[in-house]
C-alpha cells in the first residue's frame, strides 16, 4: 500500500531561539582562531549562513517521541502488536521482522509494520520508509540572527580556580528558522504525537542541538500554516471528499482522514492500521490546484485546532493499550 | 605618530606598602581566609546507576522550576571578553571586561554558571566525587575521584550529583537556562586582580596527603568595590538587581529535588545564598533566591499530559501550596539521610545569608 499517497500533511513553523542554541558543526578544532565549538553551517540562497539541519531537527523529535511513548506505553514488544509500544532503534537487533522458521527471510511487508514499534512506524527503522520528514530550517532573514560567543569554566571544587577551559563556543540567541515537516501515509494519531512532541518542544521539556544540560536548545514554535492533503480524492457534486474509483468510499468534506480510512478493512487490519480513522474539523476541504485531489488548510494559530482533534486519535491509542 | 597619550598604566602593587603584616613570614599572620573548606563525607560516594532519559518513570517527578535570584552583593560574570568602555556605552573607561547580555541588551548569567554553582553545593552535602579539579590523583581521597561513566560498555554508576547534573559521557537529569536580567542597563565595578590560590603556601588544602574538603567561599555584607591592588572595571549587576530563570528537571526522586531545594535555600533552617560568578574572595557574586513556582507532574498527571494537547488543569503550583510542596521534599531529603548533615552544617556557617561578616581588608 505504500506505492499509494493516500494522505500528506505539510506543517510550515519557525524555530524561534528562547536563550541559546548551537547545532554542533563536525569540524571541530580544524582551524585554532576559530570558536571550539561552532554552529554549522551551509550555503543557502547566495550566502553563507547558520542553519539547523533536518537530520538534527528529526533527531531530538523522534527521541522526543519515543521518550512519550516509552512512558505511558511500553519500552519492549507486547505480545498483541496494536498495544502502544517503542523500542529503542539504536539496540534493537530486529529479530520480530524476520521470519520465525527461517532467519535468513523477512516477514511480509504488512507483518514487518504490524509488528514494528509505534515510532519505528512513523520514523522508519531497517526494513520500513520514514513517513516523516523534515526540511532543514534557515533564517528567515540573516540580518536578524544573533550570534556569540561563549565561554565556559568549570571551577575547581578544591582550590576555587579555573580546572577546566576556558574553553568556547558559538551560539546562536536570536533570530527565526523557518522549516517544514511533511508527514505522509500517516494515521490520526501519528500526527496527534508530533502534536505532543512539538507543544513539548515549545514548553521547554526538551531542546535542540548541543550540550542541552547547559541550558542550551530551548525553543519557541510558532506555526504558519498546516495543509492536510488527499492526493487521490476529488471533492463530488455533492461537495463530499470522495476516493477516486471508489464510489462507496466518500466524507463529509470537512473530514480529517488518517491512513486506515482509505483502506479496505482486510487491508487495514492487516498493517495494522486503527479503524475509522477520521475526525470532523471546522475547516472545509478545496480542490487542490490542477483539479487532482483535495486539501484542508489550518492557519497561523489554528493549526493547534488540528492538534487537538489529532490527539484525540492518538488518546484512543493509548487507551486501548491501558484496557487490555 | 599619535598625539593621544599614552593610557594610564596600571602599577604593580607594592607589596611592602599594602600589606605590611604579609611580610611577616609566619602564616599566622596572613589575613583571615575568605574561605571554608568543607570536609568529606565519612562514607565515599555512593554510585548507582541513573534514571536516564529514556523515559519519564511514573513514579519519579518531572517539571520545571522558576526562579527569581536577587543580586544581594555586585555581581561579574565574565564573558571573557575585554573591549573599550565605549563598546558598551561608556566613554570614561577605557577598558572594561564584559558580562553576557541577551539580545535585548539585558544582563545575563549562563545556565552554565549557575549549574555550576548550584552543582557544587549538592556535591557537597551529598556523598558525591570530586568532580572538577587540578589537585593530584594521590591526593585525592579514596574513591573520590570523578565519575566517569563508560555508557557504551555498560558501566553507568555514578554519585549523586553526577545522576543528575550529569558526568562526562552522560547527560544529567536537570537543564538551567539562562537566568535573565528583568530591567536593562547595567552597572560597572572594579574587581582586583586576585591571587592564585597557593596551595604550597595554604597547608589547609591539605591533611595527611590528601586534599581536605570542598572550597566554599563566605557571604560578607558587602563587595569590596575598589581595592589598591591593580584591577580592572567590570561590568556587574548590582544589588537588588533580579534575575529570571528556570530549570527544567526530570526522573527526580523526592529526596534529590528536596535535597536542590535545601541548596537553593529553600529549607528555613539552612538559609543559605549562592555564590556566583567571579570576585568571590572580595565579597561577590552573592544572590539570594526565591522559588516563585513549579510545574510538577508524576504518576497519572504524567499520563493525563500525554493523552490531551491542552494540560487538563494547570500543574504549576505558586504561594502557599508551593510551600507546602518545598517543605514537604524538604523533610523527605533530610529524612532519608540522602543529605549529609555534618556536612550541610559546616555549610551553613559558610553559604548563611544574611550575615554579619565584614569584607577582608587587605590582602585578599
Ligand atoms: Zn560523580
Amino acid at each position: 500500500m505504500h506505492k499509494r499517497l493516500v494522505n500528506h500533511c505539510t506543517i510550515e513553523l519557525s524555530l524561534i531561539p528562547d536563550g541559546p542554541i548551537l547545532i554542533k558543526s563536525g569540524k571541530e578544532g580544524a582551524d585554532p582562531t576559530k570558536p571550539d565549538m561552532e554552529f554549522v553551517e551551509t550555503y543557502h540562497q547566495d550566502g553563507r549562513t547558520i542553519y539547523l539541519p533536518g537530520s538534527s531537527l528529526k533527531g531530538a523529535i523522534r527521541a522526543h517521541a519515543e521518550r512519550i511513548v516509552r512512558s505511558i506505553g511500553s519500552d519492549s514488544k507486547p505480545t498483541n502488536p496494536n498495544l502502544l509500544w517503542a523500542n529503542d532503534p539504536l539496540n534493537d537487533n530486529y529479530d520480530y521482522l524476520k521470519d520465525r522458521k527461517d532467519k535468513q527471510k523477512k516477514l511480509s511487508p504488512p507483518e514487518i509494520h504490524l509488528h514494528s514499534s509505534f515510532t519505528d512506524r512513523l520514523f522508519g527503522n531497517t526494513s520500513i520508509a520514514s513517513r516523516l520528514r523534515i526540511e532543514d530550517a534557515y533564517p528567515t532573514d540573516r540580518t536578524q540572527l544573533k550570534l556569540e560567543e561563549r565561554n565556559g569554566v568549570a571551577i575547581d571544587r578544591v582550590f576555587g580556580s579555573v580546572a577546566v577551559g576556558p574553553f568556547n563556543y558559538q551560539v546562536c540567541t536570536g533570530g527565526e528558522f523557518k522549516t517544514k515537516i511533511h508527514l505522509k501515509n500517516f494515521t490520526l494519531a501519528q500526527l496527534g504525537l508530533i502534536g505532543l512532541v512539538l507543544r513539548d518542544l515549545n514548553d521547554g521539556w526538551f531542546g535542540l542541538g548541543f550540550t542541552k544540560s547547559r541550558g542550551l536548545g530551548t525553543v519557541r514554535v510558532q506555526y504558519e500554516q498546516a495543509i492536510v492533503q488527499y492526493p487521490a480524492c476529488v471533492l463530488n457534486s455533492e461537495n463530499q471528499i470522495s476516493l477516486l474509483g471508489h464510489s462507496n468510499l466518500s466524507w463529509n468534506h470537512t473530514t480529517l482522514l488518517g491512513v486506515g480510512a482509505f483502506l479496505e478493512e482486510s487491508e487495514r487490519d492487516r498493517y495494522g492500521f486503527p479503524k475509522d480513522d477520521r475526525l470532523d474539523t471546522p475547516v472545509s476541504a478545496e480542490a487542490m490546484p490542477l483539479g487532482f485531489g483535495v486539501q484542508l488548510t489550518w492557519h497561523g494559530n489554528t493549526v493547534t485546532d488540528l492538534f487537538e482533534r489529532s490527539v484525540k486519535a492518538w488518546k484512543k491509542v493509548v487507551m486501548s493499550g491501558a484496557t487490555s | 605618530m599619535s598625539s593621544n597619550p599614552p593610557p594610564p598604566k596600571p602599577s604593580r602593587p607594592n607589596l611592602a606598602n599594602s600589606s605590611p603584616r604579609r611580610r611577616n613570614n609566619s602564616e599566622q599572620a596572613l589575613p583571615a581566609k575568605p574561605y571554608e573548606l568543607i570536609p568529606f563525607p565519612k562514607q565515599p560516594p555512593c554510585l548507582k546507576r541513573p534514571a536516564g532519559h529514556d523515559k519519564y518513570l511514573p513514579d519519579r517527578l518531572h517539571g520545571t522550576l522558576f526562579l527569581t535570584l536577587t543580586v544581594q552583593t555586585a555581581l561579574h560574570v565574565s564573558t571573557g571578553v575585554v573591549v573599550m568602555g565605549s563598546d558598551i556605552g561608556n566613554n570614561r573607561i577605557p577598558l572594561i571586561k564584559t558580562m553576557v547580555q541577551n539580545p535585548d541588551q539585558k544582563l545575563t548569567i549562563q545556565g552554565s554558571s549557575l549549574k555550576g554553582c548550584v552543582r557544587s553545593v549538592y556535591e557537597a552535602v551529598t556523598r558525591s566525587c570530586i568532580c572538577k579539579t587540578k589537585a593530584k590523583k594521590l591526593q585525592i581521597p579514596d574513591k573520590y575521584s570523578e565519575c566517569t561513566p563508560e555508557p557504551k560498555k555498560g558501566r553507568l554508576d555514578v554519585c549523586p550529583a553526577c545522576q543528575i547534573f550529569g558526568a562526562l559521557n552522560w547527560q544529567g537529569l536537570i537543564e538551567f537556562q539562562d537566568a535573565v536580567c528583568q530591567s536593562t542597563g547595567f552597572a560597572t565595578g572594579f574587581m582586583p586582580s586576585l591571587y592564585r590560590p597557593r596551595p604550597d603556601q595554604r597547608r589547609a588544602y591539605f591533611r595527611q596527603g590528601k586534599v581536605a574538603g570542598r572550597k566554599f567561599y563566605y557571604h560578607t555584607i558587602r563587595a569590596i568595590d575598589r581595592g589598591q591592588n591593580q584591577g580592572i572595571p567590570v561590568q556587574t549587576a548590582a544589588k537588588e538587581y533580579i534575575f529570571t530563570t528556570a530549570l527544567h528537571f526530570k526522573n527526580l526522586t523526592a529526596e534529590e529535588l528536596g535535597t536542590l531545594f535545601i541548596v537553593l535555600g529553600q529549607d528555613p533552617q539552612y538559609p543559605i545564598a549562592l555564590k556566583v560568578g567571579g570576585g568571590k574572595p572580595i565579597g561577590m557574586g552573592t544572590m539570594t533566591v526565591q522559588v516563585t513556582a513549579i510545574d510538577c507532574i508524576k504518576g497519572q498527571n504524567l499520563r493525563d499530559r500525554y493523552v490531551a494537547y491542552q494540560s487538563p488543569d494547570s500543574t504549576q503550583l505558586t504561594g502557599d501550596v508551593l510551600q507546602q510542596l518545598m517543605q514537604q521534599h524538604i523533610q523527605t531529603a533530610h529524612a532519608s539521610a540522602f543529605v549529609e548533615k555534618p556536612q550541610l552544617d559546616a555549610l551553613l556557617e559558610v553559604l548563611r545569608y544574611p550575615t554579619d561578616r565584614e569584607p577582608p581588608t587587605g590582602m585578599y
